[in-house]
């Protein structure tokens, strides 16, 4: 198929450059329901997707037209003419300003991240019976799904590059839930929380520990009780939360978000601007071994975007850092958060909230605001900790940011490394 | 556009139909969807022009086999003479293979036998590449030259959709296609910076390109009177929502608690409110791909089960939930018509399609004038579900303020709603006389399986808290 789609493209007349994305993903997929098998899935599934590039000029101005056209099945010779010829008549009322596409070295390069089973029915059996094996009367996973995707991405164009990635995922989405009986509380008699884990490797001592401390977690929900009123109070953010923060704040500070005025911050300008509370240190990074490309095929170079609270880089792909004259990063897939300086012991130290489980972080950095609906968090009033649901935070973001302690302790997803919490201070509690 | 159905799923038509009885033949039951869904997507910004395929097109089979009691499913995106065997033995292994672990023990579906083919062409004129990207191009151009503005990004884009169903009862066939546009406009006053944006939907390219200038204007303006906006004091409030609000609180409130496979899994609190009032009497709620026509509106599942519209809540009562086929095995009833699947390749879930409050007496002047001091919320940003215990959090772009029946001039952005379903839902105590269903987002279950929806409904008058 490879080689039928090179040569239509290099046979029809005007396509200046190409590049074709090839995804070949198999997965395995198991979804259970009150601890029993309901579906068991397997697919199969191969797509390619084809950029014509057309080198024009208008008024004087160099440009580079593209389109892109998908290929799902298997095309004759003359269909696949046909289809690039309708790309480059699109790509033709593309006036964008010109620019190069990546170049490689004309070999083909492949990366590997470690294969996590070679027998993937064996191992979502395994991590079922790990999920169900904890289940007790009335605290148990009331729905589990369980993938297991191998994926093989392949970039190739007309400058050179053929890049390669193989990489498995074992994707666990689990729903513990809790029944108990609570008169007062008729609606809170039975109560879930949502779980998401991602794994590119296998270590059951991290499976068993997932899974014991969602069932914990959604005890403690069943055990929460509502907020007293507090006003203001330092609420302590983690995990998800934590990374949902880092990326919102080095969102606007892309090669493209600084073409597109999406942002007016200038390297070294300060994000924290009162001297007091810890500063963030936030970049981009490869995560495995097999993160070496992006979907262009840019070779992907690691950068600090952050750096104690100022703006120290910006990051992008192939096209804006050459509009802005610079070096691309590539679209780099991995958040590096440097940890703080506060140990556990000190950052939960006087009264706060520790936020386990939102609807959603609400974030916006244009308008500067915070916050969520808790469905659990422990209150500590400086001498107990309780558990408590029910309530709503909010902030001002950036005025927060200026006295925030970060954790030592770290948290490490497929996407993250990096400080497990953030304290707040003086959030509003409703 | 091509306006009609799939001529590579008719060319598979055949080899499908064998497939499927020979299928039949060996397991209780077998189906096969095949998917072949193209569109094109027109996007300008002030540095970029996109023209290429709509990256929500898919093309693919999904064979369903329901034996001993178990769901099994195979994908894949070809099939040919030559690959029939390979697919038989994949589904052969997958059935056979000794999976641990008890079973939910299931039947399988009885389908009601029908032959038909379904089309809805697109309304109004086809227009050519090169008119919609100068009519794209000339309004980012005009609206970056007025004040303030640093981005303004407009698009197009269509899908048409094309799907077979085959089991052993049923053999249907269905083309219908969906347009959207969408305007999003930035602008910066000194260091504040603040955006809006707007979408429209219909089943017609004319129509979503005719409304793009009026859209992009009342974007700008509104993005205008966003550099003002004040971030929200925390509190309860009295709210009138816009359609879209409603459309939010109607889908994330109540709409996946109502999803019936979360009653399979023991996940809805809803299950034990059937007959039991849940919202005020001037409520009352429906969902299906036949209850309205928008972006949701099929004429057959997933599943191959045909649409309808679903009446969950009567003036109040609590009346019924949606299902798909899985789901409603195993709880011994009939499905609904809503089985989705964000592409072939994907499980199908129960999901909302249309999903919508009907229209009460009061006018929104009139709403508006009853109120003493609250917000008039608009325009959806996101929400999240929490169908076991009845939390809520619904995110609009803004508020603006209202203080003894007028409106103040002052506005406050983004707007993060939150408390107890039934509080929100029995607090409503004004139903607008108009009504808008709209569907330009998408909707996920938890986090994933992303399928379009629309919703909406008149505007409410409701107590909530902000904050």
């Amino acid at each position: 198929m490879i080689k039928k789609m090179i040569a239509s493209l290099q046979s029809v007349a005007g396509v200046t450059d190409y590049q074709i994305a090839i995804t070949e993903e198999v997965r395995h997929e198991a979804y259970f329901v009150l601890g029993k098998r309901e579906t068991v899935r397997n697919t199969d599934v191969t797509s390619y997707a084809v950029t014509v590039f057309k080198k024009m000029s208008k008024d004087g101005k160099e440009l580079l037209g593209s389109s892109t056209f998908n290929v799902p099945y298997t095309l004759s010779q003359k269909a696949l003419a046909k289809k690039i010829e309708e790309a480059l008549y699109s790509a033709s009322f593309v006036e964008n300003k010109a620019y190069e596409i990546p170049t490689g070295d004309g070999k083909k390069h492949t990366f590997h991240s470690p294969e996590i089973t070679d027998d993937p029915w064996k191992t979502i059996d395994t991590v079922a019976e790990i999920f169900h094996g904890y289940a007790k009367p009335g605290k148990k996973f009331n729905a589990l799904e369980i993938f297991l995707i191998a994926s093989k991405v392949r970039i190739i164009n007309s400058k050179g590059v053929d890049y390669t990635k193989n990489s498995a995922v074992l994707e666990v989405e689990a729903i513990p839930s809790f029944d108990g009986h609570k008169p007062e509380d008729p609606v809170n008699q039975k109560v879930e929380l949502y779980r998401y884990f991602r794994y590119r490797e296998i270590n059951l001592d991290t499976i068993r520990a997932d899974a014991q401390h969602a069932l914990e977690e959604v005890e403690a929900r069943f055990n929460a009780t509502k907020i007293p009123a507090l006003g203001t109070i330092d609420v302590i953010i983690k995990d998800e939360e934590v990374i949902s923060l880092c990326n919102d704040l080095i969102s606007d500070l892309s090669y493209a978000g600084v073409y597109n005025h999406a942002t007016d911050k200038k390297i070294g300008d300060v994000l924290q601007t009162v001297d007091k509370g810890e500063k963030l240190t936030i970049g981009l990074d490869k995560r495995y071994p097999a993160d070496k490309f992006d979907g262009d095929g840019v070779l992907l170079t690691p950068v600090t975007v952050i750096k104690n609270g100022k703006v120290e880089s910006y990051y992008g792909g192939n096209r804006f850092a050459q509009y802005l004259g610079v070096k691309p990063t590539g679209n780099l897939g991995g958040l590096k958060v440097a940890l703080g300086k506060t140990s556990k012991e000190d950052l939960f130290k006087g009264p706060h909230i520790e936020i386990i489980s939102l609807s959603g972080i609400q974030l916006d950095i244009y308008s500067s605001y915070i916050g969520g609906e808790v469905r659990l968090a422990y209150y500590f009033d400086g001498t107990k900790k309780i558990p408590v649901s029910g309530f709503s935070f909010s902030g001002n973001l950036f005025k927060t940011l200026e006295n925030i302690r970060i954790s030592q302790d770290q948290y490490v997803t497929t996407t993250y490394v990096g400080p497990k919490y953030i304290r707040l201070p003086s959030v509003e509690v409703l | 556009m091509k306006n009609k159905f799939s001529t590579y799923l008719a060319k598979k038509e055949p080899l499908l139909e064998t497939l499927i009885q020979r299928l039949n033949a060996k397991y209780e039951y077998a189906s096969v969807l095949g998917s072949d869904v193209h569109g094109k997507i027109y996007a300008v910004n002030r540095s970029s022009t996109n023209v290429g395929d709509n990256p929500e097109m898919e093309s693919g089979f999904v064979f369903r086999i329901y034996h001993k009691g178990v769901s099994f499913e195979y994908a894949t995106n070809e099939v040919t003479p030559k690959k029939i065997p390979q697919i038989e033995k994949e589904i052969a292994d997958l059935v056979a293979h000794p999976h641990l672990g008890k079973n939910v023990g299931m039947g399988v579906p009885h389908e009601e036998a029908l032959v038909q083919t379904f089309v809805r062409k697109n309304r109004g004129r086809d227009y050519a590449t090169e008119t919609i990207v100068a009519l794209l191009s000339d309004l980012v151009q005009k609206t970056l030259k007025e004040k303030n503005v640093v981005n303004v990004s407009v698009s197009a884009n269509f899908q048409e959709i094309s799907k077979i169903f085959i089991s052993g009862k049923r053999h249907l066939k269905q083309y219908y296609n969906y347009c959207a546009s969408s305007a999003f406009v930035m602008v910066r006053d000194g260091a504040t910076t603040r955006y809006a944006y707007d979408g429209l939907d219909e089943n017609s390219l004319a129509g979503v390109l005719k409304g793009l200038p009026k859209m992009v204007k009342k974007t700008y303006r509104l993005a205008l009177d966003l550099l003002k906006a004040e971030l929200p004091k925390p509190g309860v409030y009295t709210i009138i929502t816009d359609p879209s609000i409603t459309g939010l609180i109607v889908h994330e409130a109540f709409g996946h608690g109502v999803e019936m496979d979360q009653f399979v899994k023991d996940r809805a609190l809803a299950q034990e409110y059937v007959n039991k009032q849940v919202a005020s009497p001037l409520v009352s709620m429906h969902d299906g791909a036949a209850a309205a026509n928008s972006v949701a509106s099929y004429f057959f599942d997933d599943d191959g089960v045909s649409a309808q519209d679903t009446l969950i809540i009567d003036k109040g009562i609590l009346k019924a939930g949606i299902c798909d086929a899985t789901s409603a095995l195993q709880l011994g009833i009939k499905p609904t018509g809503n089985g989705r699947r964000q592409i072939f390749s994907h499980k199908a879930y129960t999901r909302m399609t249309n999903t919508y409050f009907e229209k009460g007496n009061a006018s929104l002047d009139e709403m508006i004038k009853s109120v003493k001091h609250g917000y008039y919320i608009a325009k959806t940003n996101n929400g999240m579900e929490d169908p076991k215990n009845w939390g809520i959090q619904c995110a609009a772009h803004y508020g603006r303020e209202i203080k003894d029946g007028k409106f103040t001039g002052k506005m406050i952005s983004p707007v993060v709603m939150s408390g107890f379903v039934l509080d929100l839902l029995k607090s409503i105590s004004m139903v607008s006389n108009d009504f808008e269903v709209s569907g330009s987002g998408h909707c996920g279950k938890g986090y994933k399986e992303w399928v379009r929806v629309s919703d909406g409904g008149p505007s409410l008058k409701a107590e909530v808290k902000i904050g």
